[in-house]
């Protein structure tokens, strides 16, 4: 099972649209794919129209046996399921460290999920934390969204520099621009001139009110408008972040 | 992701999927359109894939074909691939996941239409109050089996099933009871099985393993006889598939049906009527001996690929000569051995030993066996091999001739035959376990003796292949570096051989053996 963590310290920046989008497609592909809404706004489980609720909450998903199988929700489509956020994990990192080996917990509760699936999906808060550094210490993949801003660009410098010291071996950090405004100057000269060092993907995500949406709709872009800006870069971001790890196609 | 759900026959009324939304109040259900399907489903002739619960359907009139691999009656795919035509094996489909996972389920055995099904099926979605699905219904209507086109199509009921939606289990509960209360009749059996049974198919009619069902009540002349029409039959199974060179593992079946013949009549020819073997017991001999050369060479040409694997690649491309002057000679042995299979002597050799055992012939009825109990018989026998190998084996050394060995492999063989014709007289477990540990000790043997033929096949081969012409000198060198691994490979075995036999002789099997046969002698 590969593990794709969506995270970025900053909120807004399209990481929970990013995580719903790629892992419908994913499950489109014929991956078997789950989405861990561990962001306790439980804007994904919103987008999937399931309840934001976990029985037992965020303690017995950290503890309980099994607890990340049993906690599953079927979305709307195939192959695609959700592990609901639930408002307790505002306290998530708390829980965790009293707990012993807290360091090794993340990875052992997600040790059940494997064999069910391809694709893990996380969609990760916004914040540095005991939990978040469990999630990104055991992900194949890290996507960033970044908005074109310079104060982005400098947290993006702070976030490789944490992460570097906490990868797993092998993994791929791939920050990108999201929201990216092409009739702003701003957004145009930092996405045209960002330093190679950073290794952003090319593909960017536009801003776009049909991205907005998905609130309305309560589905992935790719459904209500299959064929759009906003769909063509999503389909564009899972081509390229398949081909930089090396995913080859379910069916061969 | 969906689990496994239930099923209904859709009646009467009901037959129409529209009419299903006014059956659930509460529940909306969403349809979605109409879709029309005819497949070819595939099967191999031992039903590997039903045996496995999975189907694979090549859809019919699409180009390129869509060849799915499912979950036996389950809509969803589990792998597809698209091809210009309909597979015969495996290895035709192109390189990729479904192609592995048949293969390893498929093996060498073609994939042979089993029944062709065109359908038509209708999706719905019960939404809950937020619009979220919570459980999916499949409705098959307008359904027909035929055996292929042209034949007369059978109709098919009209079933729904419901596929859960994981974490609304309730939900799906409740849609069930609902269903049921309607008057809907619940079923196990999916479209496929259906359509088998319309066009006269049973899956699973045919396995490479016996499963001969005898009573400790009966004689040995019923015994026997039940054993034997068992076998005749599973020689009968595979005729037309070997004959029409279908797939090497009907002329496998056919030969090991015919090897298990033999070696039941030799293993209890003293109780055997003289007339039964005088006139049957040089006919099988023969048989065996007409088949022979074409499995060999179908077995070379299957090892043909593991040598490769035993050599470094450029090295390994040298051998591709060799593959094909064993298909040329795989060729020229096939045709002789169906000349022998089209001669009288054999058709006569079948029919007779068929009505002898069914007694239809015309002297009628005739007496196979002595008037005895079949379990003391069996169980001596069983027991005196079970000795001899023990005896035998522990006289082996390192330094005895591999003629030895060889016996040793025969005897083996013959208790593995005996142990799986005759295990419905004995307990099940402990019959298992003892298969078990002597196929570790024929595998030991099998290795020590196939590596040293193989080796000397080599010899001969490339001895073949010289006097047909020249040989480029890669080739022959590539062939005398694989004689010199098979070499290394049987010294091994042949290193292994007194530990392994030390387990097969212990003290716990010996004790099972006692009590399965020595004391029920």
């Amino acid at each position: 099972m590969k593990i794709f963590s969506i995270y970025h310290l900053k909120g807004g920046v399209g990481k929970t649209t990013v995580a719903v989008n790629l892992a419908y497609l994913s499950a489109l592909e014929g991956y078997r794919t789950v989405v861990w809404d561990l962001d306790p706004q439980g804007s994904a489980s919103f987008y999937f129209r399931v309840k934001p609720k976990v029985k037992g909450g965020g303690t017995r998903l950290l503890v309980g046996k099994k607890s990340a199988l049993k906690s599953r929700r079927g979305t709307d489509f195939e192959l695609l399921d959700l592990i609901p956020a639930d408002f307790s994990y505002r306290k998530l990192d708390r829980i965790l460290s009293k707990l012993k080996k807290s360091d090794k917990r993340i990875a052992k509760q997600l040790k059940p999920l494997e064999g069910h699936y391809d694709h893990l999906f996380v969609d990760c808060p916004p914040s540095f934390t005991n939990v978040t550094e469990g999630i990104l210490g055991v992900s194949d993949v890290v996507l960033i969204p970044s908005i074109p801003t310079t104060l982005s660009i400098e947290t993006l410098e702070r976030i490789r520099k944490h992460l570097d010291a906490n990868l797993k071996k092998g993994a791929l950090v791939a920050p990108f621009f999201s929201m990216v405004d092409r009739r702003k100057r701003m957004h145009r000269d930092i996405v045209d001139s960002v330093d190679s060092h950073y290794d952003f993907l090319k593909t960017t995500v536009p801003y776009a009110s049909v991205i907005e949406q998905m609130g309305i709709e309560r589905a992935p872009v790719a459904v209500f408008q299959p064929n759009g800006p906003a769909t063509d870069a999503f389909r564009a971001l899972w081509t390229e972040i398949t081909h930089r790890a090396g995913i080859g196609h379910p069916t061969g | 992701m969906q689990t496994s759900g239930a099923r209904y026959i859709l009646q009467g009324r009901l037959s129409a999927a529209g009419t299903l939304s006014s059956l659930v109040p509460g529940v909306e259900l969403v349809a979605e359109p109409v879709t029309r399907h005819s497949a070819v489903y595939l099967d191999t002739f031992d039903w590997r894939l039903y045996e496995e619960d999975r189907e694979i359907a090549v859809d019919v009139g699409r180009q390129p074909t869509n060849i799915s691999l499912r979950e036996r009656g389950r809509r969803r795919e589990l792998l597809s691939a698209s091809g210009k035509r309909q597979p015969r094996f495996a290895s035709d489909l192109p390189k990729g996941r479904l192609r592995d996972a048949l293969t390893s389920i498929a093996g060498v055995r073609a994939l042979l239409p089993i029944v062709r099904i065109s359908y038509s099926e209708r999706l719905l979605k019960a939404l809950n109050a937020d619009r979220k699905t919570v459980t999916r219904l499949r409705v098959l209507f307008q359904s027909r089996a035929f055996r292929q086109e042209g034949d007369r199509r059978t109709a098919l009921p009209d079933l729904v099933e419901v596929i859960p939606v994981l974490g609304y289990e309730r939900e799906t509960h409740l849609l069930c009871s609902a269903l049921e209360d309607a008057g809907l009749r619940k079923v196990d059996e999916d479209l496929l099985y259906l359509a088998l049974a319309a066009v006269g198919r049973e899956p699973l009619d045919y396995s490479s393993r016996p499963s001969i069902i005898l009573d400790r009540g009966m004689t040995m002349d019923e015994a026997l006889r039940t054993v034997l029409i068992n076998l005749a039959r599973a020689m009968r199974a595979n005729e037309p598939g070997m004959m029409a060179d279908v797939d090497i593992e009907f002329l496998h079946d056919y030969r090991v049906a015919n090897r298990r013949t033999r070696s039941v009549i030799s293993q209890f020819k003293k109780g055997i009527s003289a007339t039964v073997l005088r006139s049957f017991r040089p006919g099988f001999k023969w048989l065996g001996k007409v088949t022979g050369p074409t499995r060999d060479a179908d077995v070379y040409l299957e090892n043909v690929d593991g040598y490769r694997a035993d050599l470094p690649e450029e090295v390994g491309e040298q051998l591709v000569p060799l593959r094909e002057f064993l298909r040329r000679k795989r060729e020229r042995e096939f045709k002789l051995m169906l000349r022998s299979l089209k001669t009288k002597r054999y058709q006569q050799l079948l029919a007779h030993w068929e009505s002898m055992l069914l007694g239809t012939g015309s002297n009628g009825p005739v007496h196979l066996h002595k008037p005895v109990p079949v379990l003391p018989v069996v169980s001596a026998r069983i027991w005196k091999v079970y000795a001899g190998i023990v005896k035998q084996g522990r006289a082996i050394t390192p330094g005895t001739p591999a003629t030895a060995l060889h016996n040793l492999r025969l005897v083996c063989k013959n208790l593995r035959y005996l142990l799986e014709i005759f295990r419905s007289l004995y307990p099940a477990d402990a019959i298992a376990l003892l298969i078990s540990e002597l196929k570790t000790l024929q595998n030991n043997l099998g290795d020590i003796q196939d590596l040293e033929v193989q080796r000397l096949a080599l010899e001969g081969f490339a001895q073949e292949m010289l006097e047909e012409g020249p040989v480029a000198s890669g080739t022959v060198m590539a062939m005398g570096r694989l004689a010199a691994s098979l070499e290394e490979r049987q010294y091994a075995a042949r290193g292994d051989f007194a530990r392994i036999l030390r387990r097969f002789a212990r003290e716990k099997n010996r004790r099972i053996c006692r009590e399965l046969f020595k004391d029920q002698r």
